[in-house]
């Protein structure tokens, strides 16, 4: 039995020992949270990856790959430790993540310092869009600003006058207010942060209730806009206000909160029913695989895949030549699940973002539709403070 | 108007408050009946929100749904009951830390792999699902209505059981002093099940009745089981009547301290100013007011017991202090010189990485000696020790970007930074003993931890990136990988040493006496208060230090470094190693860490092996991995 593989295993070798450098592995390293309430996020991310890579039969670039997935447990000490162990021991060629961006924020030096590609299918932070920008850093998601100046200007140019606007006290949670705030220019009745993680929003639908806005734009992703969906329609508040939001309602959250989040509004760049034969394709494939809808994570790590596929195909299947693999990487020449995508000088996309609004499918779950387009070719404004080149 | 949301906000804290009360009733009786500290309590509310959830999807009945969860919460925690927690009753609190903590760990990703990662959902009846008019247009949810009547039907039921039945007087009475009714001859074991069982179906009653309100999700249990806790000591452990005042006190506080904590702070400060303080505060209330409580009234406010657990004498504890044998000198110096060698190893494979790792390990093993050195020598339980590393760290973050990049600068700073909170913070701590003492540490702990939050200036809950390293004196060797290493084993051993000279010292053997018999120590001349309020500030100090290093080895810091669940991350892993012993600690924080590494190679749902693991660890040895080892050359030895 030893014997035989051994003999094959050395016949194997001498057959492949010409081609030995072509045929090595690429291996792609996904390091998102898998951990905690947020690990739906993360497995979303997952997921999209490993889907792009089964429906490229196992392939990117025409190489054979090895996904190595690790989880940052949303630990920022933690992560750089995956992170590091991600490019030290598994070598990998690429890394894509994380979700979160105080994980971004982590991993960031680790991974680019040793000339590693890091390609985020979610986090997409001012800094780095600005004057942190860095050569081994892309984007396949968006600036973070970006969704909520989508509610913003939609409020404006509907002309709500009064609005209520609520965010987690840290900085995603000011950065969203602050991204809505660039683009309403109506009369805020309140600004409130409250704790990230909070579970209750009792003490501040009340307040809501009394402020009686026009339109309220919230930003509570995960679990906190389960709750306040969920509470905000029992509350009753539901028929009299307009309900705008960034990563509250998304196929992540939507199976929990159902109905209780029929016609409530969220700004992306994407959404499942988006009209293009590739997406079509996408959507079907991973409710097959997974059983669920796929949100705004899914997709991007998918296009991420995508994008170092058409790179490692323009490089050749040459990975050693950094600046051509980034240049390749820059051109961004594949096939988008959003339709059409390119890299900004900062590497952020310059897309269109849209108005969803969520619906009950003809088969009873839910997803986010597209309801009008907000944006067409959309830039971050950082952009002009990078300097990489 | 202001009345209207005042009513409002009122009612809201007292659902909040009902809540807190479901899941402390039993969590206090099991506190103060056994003596048992049950961490994985909160597992049961999560587990009663998730049978809820299935069997509804079976039966589409509330009613069904609910009694048939409130049975399932029953019978998982009669199974833990029986198979597990029975045979820790006699064991020291800590071993009941470490083996519930297991128990959630397990938990919570076997809810992940049975139901899912994805939040679920409990749709409430249709009959209860409306509003009312509360006044002026201000409506409220019949459901919370619900909540609070039937928190407070609980309530009185309870107070009915436990003031006027029989059972209810034995539990009194066991709450008092259980060795004395069971040498009445009651079966107290048979006692212990009953009220183990009665609170796990309360806790799970609490679960499905939010879990209309709340996303049903792996983990719910985890936070609300930090804030029962709270209110179990305000309330005085063991006590109904103090768990339900203390819990209707904390939800109103809570609830309108979110409410109102900004427009109180308008009136002294700019609103983006309040905006950005307002919700720090808040979330620090109810620890400021655990401590204040605490301050005045050590045993909480209504003490079940005439002495109190914590002023019980401490019971004849596995931790026994034992001078270090000659057979175990051995594993401090094959410990360094593992450490010492690893680098050359680690050369041959993918090297940065496994520094990475052990440089890791050996800070955790220095913040774990910190911790040891006032768990394990003065008996003192730290349940926030992960704020010395937090604030050691940030003294580098801050520093760094103010322009102050030399360690000769920031070190000092972090240490002094670090010491001078153990000062503040120990000067009050120190007051309370036992498990007050560990409830007092959490608090000041997540003080800090929200302040961190609130720093915006310095990245706020995101964290700050480190542009580069520190540098020594205006070299930059801490770039070099293996430089760092060498510097942090040294500093490792340089505590080590100095930690172990302390134990050795004068100093030491008074805190180890005030240890093992306070009164003894206090009529020998010695002020306990002033010798373990320096040893705590030492032991901050070093923590500091862990601090610098971690910031140091991942340039960058983050809140997340002073998360309760880090403090109990530490306190497990020196309990893991073995309690009162400096290589114990390090040999606790290696083994924990490098677990966690190994296993999550393995498979995405390590927790479900590492949990068990744990809570082996508690059954098969005393004293930790230490206790184990000498166990096995103890027989060994003896053939």
């Amino acid at each position: 039995m030893k014997l035989t593989s051994v003999v094959a295993a050395t016949a194997a070798f001498g057959m492949l020992a010409g081609a030995a450098h072509a045929q090595e592995k690429l291996k792609v390293g996904v390091i998102v949270t898998l951990s905690g309430p947020p690990a739906v996020l993360g497995q979303q991310a997952r997921n999209g990856f490993n889907l792009a890579v089964k429906m490229l039969d196992g392939k990117l670039g025409g190489r054979d790959v090895e996904v190595i997935v690790a989880d940052d447990e949303l630990k920022p000490d933690v992560a750089v430790t995956k992170a590091k162990a991600l490019v030290e021991r598994d070598k990998v060629d690429f890394v894509v993540g994380p979700i979160f961006s105080n994980i971004l924020q982590s991993i960031m030096k680790p991974v680019t310092d040793e000339k590693v590609v890091l390609i985020s299918p979610n986090a997409g932070t001012s800094n780095f869009a600005g004057k942190d920008c860095n050569p081994y850093f892309f984007v396949t998601s968006y600036q973070n600003d970006q969704n909520h100046e989508v509610l913003g200007k939609y409020a404006q140019d509907s002309g709500f006058k009064k609005a209520f606007v609520m965010a987690p006290n840290y900085q995603a949670g000011k950065d969203a207010i602050a991204g809505f705030k660039r683009y309403f220019k109506g009369e805020l009745l309140d600004e409130v942060y409250v704790p990230l993680g909070q579970l209750d929003y009792s003490a501040e639908l009340s307040r809501i209730a009394a402020a009686k806005p026009d339109a309220i734009f919230v930003f509570l992703p995960g679990g906190m806009g389960v709750n306040f969906v969920k509470q905000f329609k029992q509350a009753g508040l539901a028929d009299k206000i307009t309900f705008l939001s960034a990563f509250t309602v998304d196929e992540s959250t939507l199976p929990a909160q159902q109905d209780a989040a029929l016609g409530m509004f969220g700004g992306a760049n994407w959404a499942p029913n988006l009209d293009n034969p590739q997406n079509k394709a996408f959507v079907a494939a991973y409710e097959k695989e997974y059983g669920a809808v796929p949100a705004t994570y899914a997709f991007q790590a998918y296009d991420a895949a995508l994008l170092i596929d058409s790179a490692v195909r323009k490089a050749g299947g040459n990975l050693s030549n950094k600046d051509a693999v980034r240049a390749a990487l820059q051109q961004a020449d594949f096939k988008s699940l959003r339709g059409k995508f390119k890299f900004n000088a900062n590497h952020y996309p310059v897309q269109d973002f849209y108005l969803v609004k969520v619906a009950k499918r003809a088969d009873g779950k839910f997803q986010t539709e597209i309801a009008t387009k907000v944006f067409e070719d959309y830039k971050d404004p950082y952009a002009k403070d990078c300097s990489m080149n | 108007m202001f009345n209207a949301l005042l009513a409002i906000q009122t009612l809201n804290g007292l659902q909040l408050g009902v809540l807190l009360f479901l899941i402390a009733a039993g969590l206090t009786l099991v506190f103060g009946v056994m003596d048992f500290i049950n961490l994985a309590h909160g597992v049961q509310y999560m587990l009663g929100a998730y049978f809820a959830v299935m069997f509804y999807a079976i039966t589409g009945n509330f009613l069904a749904a609910l009694i048939l969860a409130l049975a399932g919460a029953l019978a998982f925690g009669f199974f833990l009951e029986f198979f597990l927690f029975r045979h820790l009753y006699e064991r020291d609190h800590l071993d009941h830390v470490i083996a519930t903590f297991g128990i959630i760990l397990f938990v919570n990703q076997a809810v992940k792999l049975v139901w899912g990662a994805a939040p679920l959902t409990l749709p409430m009846p249709d009959m209860l699902s409306g509003v009312v008019v509360i006044m002026d247009g201000m409506l409220y949810p019949v459901w919370r209505l619900v909540i609070i009547g039937s928190g407070l039907a609980v309530a009185v039921l309870l107070y009915i059981l436990v003031a006027y039945t029989r059972t209810g007087m034995l539990v009194r009475a066991g709450a008092s002093n259980a060795r004395i009714v069971s040498a009445l001859g009651i079966n107290i074991r048979r006692l212990f099940t009953m009220v183990f069982g009665f609170g796990a179906m309360l806790a799970g009653f609490a679960g499905v009745m939010i879990a209309p309100i709340l996303s049903v999700e792996p983990g719910m249990g985890d936070t609300i089981l930090i804030l029962a806790f709270v209110v179990i000591v305000i309330g005085g452990i063991g006590s109904i009547r103090g768990a339900f005042v203390a819990a209707l006190l904390i939800g109103l506080v809570d609830t309108l301290g979110r409410s109102f904590s900004v427009d109180i702070l308008r009136l002294v400060m700019g609103p983006s100013q309040a905006r950005t303080v307002g919700p720090a505060i808040a979330s620090m209330l109810i620890y400021l007011l655990m401590a204040i409580v605490l301050y005045l009234r050590p045993a909480g406010i209504f003490p079940a017991k005439g002495t109190g657990v914590a002023n019980a004498p401490a019971r004849p504890s596995h931790i026994v202090m034992k001078p270090v044998s000659h057979s175990a000198a051995f594993i401090p110096v094959l410990l360094f010189a593992a450490f010492a060698v690893a680098p050359g190893i680690a050369a041959l494979t993918a090297e940065n990485y496994v520094l990475s790792l052990l440089t890791r390990v050996m800070i955790f093993a220095i913040a774990a000696i910190a911790l040891d050195f006032v768990v394990g020598y003065a008996g003192l339980v730290s349940f926030g020790h992960a704020a010395f590393i937090g604030i050691g760290a940030y003294a580098v973050g801050i520093l760094s970007k103010h322009g102050i990049n030399d360690a000769l600068l920031a070190l000092p700073i972090a240490l002094a930074a670090a010491a001078l909170f153990a000062f503040i913070t120990g000067i009050v701590s120190l007051r309370t003993k036992g498990v007050h003492f560990i409830m007092i540490t959490l608090a000041f702990g997540q003080m800090a931890f929200f302040t961190a939050s609130s720093l915006a200036p310095y990245g706020g809950d995101d964290g700050l990136t480190i542009a580069t390293r520190n540098t020594l004196a205006g070299l930059a060797i801490f770039k070099n990988e293996r430089a760092y290493y060498y510097f942090v084993l040294a500093s490792l051993a340089a505590v080590f040493f100095l930690v172990r000279m302390l134990i050795g010292s004068r100093f030491g053997r008074v805190l180890r006496g005030a240890k093992e018999n306070p009164v003894r120590v206090e009529t020998m001349g010695f002020e306990i208060y002033r010798f373990q309020l320096v040893g705590y500030v030492i032991s901050g100090a070093i923590g500091g230090l862990a601090g610098f290093l971690l910031a140091n080895a991942t340039e960058f810091v983050s809140p997340a470094y002073m998360s309760w669940q880090r403090s109990g991350e530490l306190l497990i892993m020196v309990i893991l190693g073995g309690i009162g012993s400096p290589y114990g600690a390090v040999i606790g924080a290696t083994a924990f860490l490098l677990t966690e590494e190994w296993l999550s190679t393995l498979t995405e749902h390590w927790k479900v092996i590492f949990g068990p693991m744990l809570v082996l660890i508690v059954i098969l040895g005393r004293g930790g991995l230490v206790g184990l080892f000498s166990e096995i050359s103890r027989r060994v030895r003896r053939g």
